[in-house]
């Protein structure tokens, strides 16, 4: 959103500092705070303080209208996508009309920019009239007026010199309270029906009650920063000068009529209610902004209600003591409602809470604290942070909302919302794999391992089947199926803890040591990546990095991010699977560090381990049987008069190698039937056609008989076979730089002749030698052609 | 009627604030119908001093001017003049952005693209950095058996 209000802010040159001008400006607050406000458009050196007014000052013709009043009242812009102040005015019935303005016209489509308190005189008689004071910041009540509106002759009737902006306080000693009026749904008269209470109190214990009445008042507070004193609301304690109440008021843009003619412009002014103020304990609520008073009688203004809570259910209530007069609109609680509540009081700038709470422990971040967040051009737009959030707020560190550096014409840069790091945070994953055992071995007792199966295997009591025996021992017939991996790393490990190696329920003599963590990192030290040239060519494309990583590879590394800050290498080891994985980290100071890319690799080498499996081997040798069966079966069909022969030749191999492996004879049985009748029905075929089926099943045969009398003895390979089981390898980490060579012989007359790139600017007198560059001749007095020819020869180069 | 100041420079054409040798002030020239304010040619009697000159200052014009110098059969000299733009305006307040300089960085930062670098040639070399923990020789055996049992 660009500056709202321009034209009220206006230009930074507008805004002269001069003590002799009034507002804040006095000598006063000079002294106290020389950088401190810039309020130029209040009144005139020559009038005493209480025609020290806007109007005053531009009926002695001091201050044009539209005059622009600078930003030293308040920064904080109200948007008027969420709160109602920013469009609706709050009238003052009583105010003493008799004098200039006699009536205000609202002008809607304006931002509010300002609010603005009641201020008492010190003399309490309801009569108001101003001080000059010292302006502080966190000091407690130091504020000049700021009436718009004043009677220029007579300070007692001057009503509008008690208004002062809110904003001319300490932004952290004060705090805005959000109430609301609670009635009842069901309430005939919401005014005798009716009680305020906080919004949290409507929120947690009033919700079953509409509400028809919202109201903020600002409780005036030691130092909310303070660490020494709690933070107290101290809206009656007497402050020099008078008392700041509780009420609010906001700056409008009005049309300014003067006693019926139309003054025809546009005029800043404040317009508030007078309500009672918070010294009494009364608080001004903002009525107007609940209910609508908006018949015209007595010239009241119709103003607009609600308009933020458009489309939110609302119940209108007219009492039959004035059903013309006023027009009630309940609203039922919601968790929408509540927080709407919540961003109007976000749009004032300050600190606020939902609760009757005043004493905050010397907490700012204290969860009920509420901080209002002002965008890159100090406007809010309903957005707060509250408890520990606020210390991320701009303002938390603000004395004043006029310390947010803020310059209309040169808009701040937009406030990045990032949080960043130049540290990666590294978190171990460890996965421990809770369903194996993992030892460390040296290279003897791996040798051990092999004469251990043996053992484990000859274990077997004598009165026990061995199937049994190694179904109950190892979970499978066999011993070395216990065994899922066994890996060689080419590292050392600080396990000291000691394990005897179990082989299932086996216990082999092998004292190992058992593996901890799953996950082992490796740090190599940092390296200063040094800028050789200390120039241009210690960047791409002219120098360029690699970095080695033991079992990972080369990996590019950019130079730009790694030149003149130190580069270290984690390397990530993950014994289970022997992957090893590199990360490559560039950090400022040698620590910490961000990782900029990363390289895998496998650091293990996976040993092989064999045995041989009967199961397997059983259910070899009946497949293949199973298949040469298959195998005559289908041959029958074929009318083949070969099967004669072959018949008792496939029985007789059957047998003979089922026998061998100690298989039942099953296949025999099988086979001797069908093949038998098989023969007897081949009678009826063409020669050559029985030829040839003859020669195809003699090689079906032969594969058949062949595939049953090679049956490949199954060994059990655990892991499988690495790419290496051993191999020459840098097992350190190596930073390769690759540098430009520079001809020197050519630099010589670089200097004179070429130049060193550069840019900078300045004007020519700032420079001397060979220089290129573009001028900038528009303030010589010569002819276009020269000019053109003086910036051409700049261009090329000339001699200063 | 105006005159000229005659003498030479030594300095590089493209020289900002020559710096010049005055031969002689004052010197009257011939008048012509038209001078040309930026290549004007002087007519003036003729004078061995000047045979020498290569720079003319003519404060009627206000500018200065590379010269060079030819004789006639009248005994005249002839002046032929071409401005010398980048001294006869105060140019050291003109804002300037500088892209190049002799004198600045030597080399900087900047990319320069007309720095003598062998396109087709780079030294390598290479930092290490080495952790005992990983070993060539007394490396370690990782044994995984399945688990539960005893």
């Amino acid at each position: 959103m660009a500056n709202p209000n321009p034209e009220i802010w206006g230009a930074p040159s507008s805004w002269v500092y001069n003590n002799m001008s009034y507002g804040l400006e006095t000598t006063i607050a000079k002294l106290a705070n020389a950088d401190k406000p810039k309020c130029k458009n209040f009144g005139s050196t020559s009038y005493t303080d209480y025609q020290q007014t806007l109007l005053s000052a531009v009926q002695h013709n001091f201050i044009a209208l539209n005059t622009p009043l600078d930003r030293s009242l308040c920064p904080c812009g109200i948007a008027p996508e969420v709160s109602p102040w920013a469009k609706i005015a709050i009238f003052n019935e009583s105010n003493n009309l008799s004098a200039t303005p006699s009536r205000i016209i609202e002008k809607p489509n304006e931002n509010t920019n300002w609010f603005f308190c009641n201020r008492r005189g010190a003399d309490n008689n309801a009569y108001y009239y101003t001080r000059d004071y010292a302006y502080s910041d966190d000091g407690g009540l130091r504020y000049q007026q700021f009436a718009p509106k004043a009677r220029p002759t007579d300070i007692i009737y001057n009503q509008c010199l008690r208004i002062a902006p809110y904003m001319s306080y300490g932004l952290k000693s004060q705090l805005l309270t959000i109430q609301v009026r609670c009635i009842s749904h069901s309430a005939p008269n919401p005014i005798t029906g009716t009680f305020w209470v906080s919004l949290d109190d409507w929120k947690n214990n009033y919700n079953t009650y509409d509400i028809c009445g919202l109201r903020f008042f600002v409780r005036n507070c030691t130092a909310i920063n303070n660490t020494t004193l709690a933070l107290t609301y101290n809206n009656d304690i007497v402050q020099t000068g008078g008392y700041k109440s509780g009420n609010i008021a906001v700056y409008q843009t009005i049309q300014v009529l003067n006693n019926g003619e139309n003054v025809d412009t546009e005029f800043l002014t404040l317009s508030m209610s007078d309500k009672a103020d918070g010294r009494t304990g009364t608080i001004f609520d903002v009525s107007p902004m609940i209910y609508n008073w908006g018949d015209g009688r007595n010239n009241r203004p119709v103003y607009p209600c609600w308009n933020y809570f458009t489309g939110q259910t609302m119940n209108v209530y007219k009492p039959s003591s004035d059903p013309v007069g006023y027009y009630f609109y309940k609203i039922p609680y919601s968790a929408d409602t509540y927080d709407k509540m919540l961003k109007i009081a976000a749009c004032f700038g300050c600190f606020f809470t939902p609760t009757n709470k005043y004493q905050f422990a010397y907490d700012m971040l204290d969860n009920d604290l509420y901080l209002t967040v002002l965008d890159e051009n100090g406007v809010a737009h309903g957005q707060y942070t509250h408890g520990a959030e606020n210390a991320n707020n701009n303002l938390y560190s603000k004395n004043s909302i006029r310390d947010i550096d803020y310059d209309p014409d040169t808009p701040p840069t937009p406030v990045d919302p990032n949080t960043y790091s130049d540290t990666t945070n590294w978190n171990n994953v460890d996965f421990r794999q809770a369903f194996t055992k993992r030892y460390l071995l040296t290279g003897t007792q791996v040798a051990s391992l092999a004469s251990e199966l043996w053992a484990a295997q000859s274990s077997k009591p004598a009165d026990i089947d061995y199937n049994n025996f190694a179904i109950d021992e190892y979970l499978t017939n066999n011993p070395i199926d216990t065994i899922v991996s066994l890996k060689y790393f080419p590292c050392t490990f600080a396990d000291t803890a000691p394990a005897v190696v179990h082989l299932g329920k086996y216990t082999t003599n092998i004292a190992a040591t058992a593996l901890g963590t799953s996950v082992r990192v490796i740090d190599f030290a940092p390296i200063e990546c040094f800028p050789h040239f200390g120039d241009f060519r210690d960047y791409e494309p002219h120098t360029e990095l690699a970095m080695y990583v033991p079992f990972c590879g080369t990996v590019k590394i950019p130079t730009a991010e790694c030149m003149g800050n130190y580069v270290s290498v984690k390397l990530a080891i993950d014994t289970n699977t022997g992957a090893a994985t590199g990360y490559i980290i560039v950090s400022k100071t040698g620590t910490g560090g961000i990782c900029v890319a990363t390289c895998q690799g496998m650091a293990a080498i996976d040993i092989p381990v064999s045995g041989l499996q009967s199961a397997n081997l059983a259910n070899a040798v009946f497949n293949a049987t199973a298949n040469w069966t298959q195998t005559q079966v289908n041959n029958i069909s074929a009318n083949s008069g070969l099967f004669r022969h072959m018949g008792g030749a496939m029985g007789a191999i059957a047998r003979g190698m089922t026998n061998s492996f100690g298989l039942s004879d099953v296949k025999g049985g099988i086979l001797g039937g069908p093949i038998g009748a098989a023969g007897g029905l081949i009678n009826s075929l063409n020669p050559i056609s029985a030829l040839q089926n003859g020669m195809i099943i003699d090689i079906d045969n032969a594969k058949a008989d062949y595939e049953l009398s090679h049956i490949q003895v199954p060994t059990r390979l655990v892991g499988s076979a690495s790419p290496v089981l051993g191999c020459v390898i840098e097992l350190d980490c190596r930073l390769i730089i690759y540098r430009p060579v520079t001809d020197e012989t050519a630099l010589s007359n670089y200097a004179d002749t070429v130049g060193y790139a550069t840019v900078q600017g300045g004007t020519v007198g700032q420079f001397e030698g060979f220089t290129v560059g573009t001028i900038d001749v528009s303030g010589i007095n010569a002819t276009a052609k020269e000019k053109q020819a003086i910036a051409a020869a700049f261009a090329n180069g000339v001699y200063l | 009627m105006f005159t000229i100041d005659i003498g030479y420079t030594h300095d590089n054409n493209l020289k900002v604030n020559k710096s010049y040798t005055t031969i002689l002030t004052g010197v009257q020239i011939y008048p012509t119908s038209t001078i040309s304010q930026e290549n004007p040619v002087f007519v003036i009697d003729y004078n061995a001093a000047f045979l020498n000159a290569n720079y003319v200052i003519c404060s009627a014009l206000g500018r200065k001017y590379f010269a060079t110098i030819s004789t006639d059969t009248a005994n005249r000299m002839i002046i032929t003049c071409s401005c010398d733009y980048l001294s006869s305006f105060n140019l050291s307040n003109c804002p300037i952005q500088v892209t190049r300089n002799g004198g600045i960085g030597k080399p900087t930062k900047y990319p320069d693209n007309k720095y003598p670098i062998f396109p087709n040639i780079k030294d390598i070399t290479s930092i290490t950095r080495s952790n005992s923990i990983l070993t060539a020789n007394g490396g370690t055996y990782i044994l995984t058996v399945i688990g539960g049992g005893s």
